[in-house]
């Protein structure tokens, strides 16, 4: 078993400097670790920290206590200490994010949105562009829109952009925030074959889903969430 | 891994009476887009302008390494030498495109002067490189013979941005350069520099009050607040978990459109 994610006693309170300092302990005491081909399903109510936890591990949130250790090009590297410079790359090469939300520049083609991560995997242009239509087409994205910005698509085809874009470069660790929330029957399906797919050729998955029938059909292992001390009161 | 472009530590402009840029520290690295943000008189300008040399710095050091891989100590260069590295290695786009630009001159001219310093002479060349650039910043090649007297300022500020970047400098410095554009120009513009900086490598430095543009475009984020650095970190860590009083205070106020 080839470990990939090495996260011990995660610690967050979100702290609001514009409530007075109120302070909002969502993890305490975490710890979870992820092996090559697994797929964890986050779970627990609603406030929990299952979207805490994923960020952190991104270093999209910082934590307050513990250590990320994510497996990354053949070392170790701590997500909670690594420098700005070091976390980009991480990002790049080994660790993706698929949120349900798309932020790109306005104006870029669909077709591009998706290649991008594959020309800074250092892609030709011509076979970033290919593979990105394969992707598109997929998840069932016509053709005569991939030429097209996203910013006019409707709230499901611009979730399946994401999804492509995020999980495009083949990277090692997938991390995935409600990717079929909102998608129909046919898309959802199709998102949970790549999913798959990813477990298949040894990445492991850390994701957020809602629906059971998703989780039941990719999830190996369920990671409860647990309370942080403060919210049990 | 690759050595930064720049290594900027304990940089300070003290203009007197608190007001300046103190304690400053980073590093930046190639294809690195580093914002730098914060309210009017935090010192954001001040701290481009000292980075560029532009200002004297009154203590620490800034770092640069050229093409060559030589490294250049910024705070005690020799104007002449500075001189030279700002028209070979870096470009600085002003936030008034007047105070970038050559108004006396034709728009193919103030594109072409960079080039022309480093050496290029031939004429047809020239011209058709900078036809080229004013179509990338989407002002036709008609206007080459125009003088931006006669541009609307937000065709001014993309020819700025032209004249800077025709040379693929290594290090661009970027005062508020969205701030008067059109929506649709600014979207046509952040996807340009995206594509610049992917395909040349080159490092931003740039200061915004757009955390929109933030977003979109930097990886990196300095937060600043009375001359210093409150926060510094991943833009987006920076912008969805926020940890210090202003930079909290600055990301609630975002409006939402």
């Amino acid at each position: 078993m080839k470990l990939l994610i090495d996260a011990q006693q995660l610690s967050k309170t979100f702290v609001l400097h514009q409530q007075d300092g109120l302070a909002l302990p969502v993890l305490a005491d975490v710890s979870l670790q992820v092996a090559a081909g697994e797929c964890v399903a986050l779970t627990g109510p609603s406030g929990a920290g299952k979207s805490t936890l994923l960020k952190a591990l991104y270093a999209n949130y910082l934590v307050g206590g513990g250590s990320i250790r994510i497996h990354h090009q053949g070392s170790w590297v701590d997500m909670t200490t690594a420098r700005p410079h070091e976390i980009a790359s991480v990002r790049r090469h080994t660790l993706g994010y698929v949120s349900q939300f798309l932020r790109v520049i306005p104006r870029v083609s669909a077709l591009d949105i998706v290649a991008e991560p594959l020309l800074e995997w250092g892609y030709s242009m011509q076979e970033a562009q290919q593979q990105a239509g394969a992707w598109l087409a997929r998840l069932n994205i016509g053709e005569r829109l991939w030429q097209l910005p996203p910013a006019t698509f409707s709230g499901g085809e611009q979730q399946r952009v994401n999804i492509a874009r995020g999980m495009i470069a083949p990277r090692p660790i997938l991390l995935l925030d409600e990717p079929t929330a909102s998608l129909d029957a046919a898309n959802r399906a199709v998102v949970v074959e790549l999913m798959r797919e990813a477990r298949q050729r040894g990445a492991a998955l850390v994701g957020i889903f809602h629906d059971e029938d998703t989780r039941t059909a990719v999830a190996s292992r369920i990671f409860d969430v647990p309370l942080a001390p403060a919210l049990c009161a | 891994m690759s050595q930064p472009v720049l290594s900027v530590s304990g940089l300070a402009k003290d203009y007197g009476n608190g007001q300046g840029c103190f304690d400053i520290d980073f590093e930046l690295y190639e294809g690195e887009v580093l914002c730098i943000v914060g309210e009017s008189g935090s010192g954001k300008s001040t701290l481009l302008s000292t980075l560029a040399g532009r200002l004297s710095a009154d203590a620490g050091s800034v770092r640069f390494r050229d093409r060559a891989g030589s490294s250049h100590e910024l705070t005690t260069l020799a104007e002449a030498e500075r001189r030279r590295l700002a028209r070979s290695e870096w470009g600085f786009v002003t936030q008034h495109a007047r105070d970038g630009l050559r108004m006396n001159v034709s728009a193919g001219a103030n594109v072409s002067e960079r080039l022309m310093a480093l050496g290029q002479r031939h004429y047809g060349q020239l011209r058709e490189t900078a036809a080229q650039w004013l179509e990338k910043v989407e002002i036709s090649r008609e206007r080459l013979d125009d003088r931006p007297t006669a541009f609307s300022g937000g065709m001014q500020q993309r020819l700025q941005i032209a004249r800077n970047l025709v040379t693929q400098p290594r290090l661009v410095f970027m005062d508020e350069p969205t701030g008067g554009l059109d929506v649709s120009v600014q979207a046509r513009f952040l996807d340009l520099l995206r594509r610049l900086v992917h395909d040349t490598g080159i490092a931003v430095i740039m200061v915004t009050h757009d955390l929109g543009v933030t977003r979109l475009l930097a990886q990196r984020t300095l937060v600043m607040q009375q001359g210093r650095v409150v926060e510094a970190g991943l833009t987006d860590q920076i912008l969805d978990d926020p940890q210090h009083p202003y930079s909290q205070l600055l990301v609630s106020s975002i409006l939402q459109a």
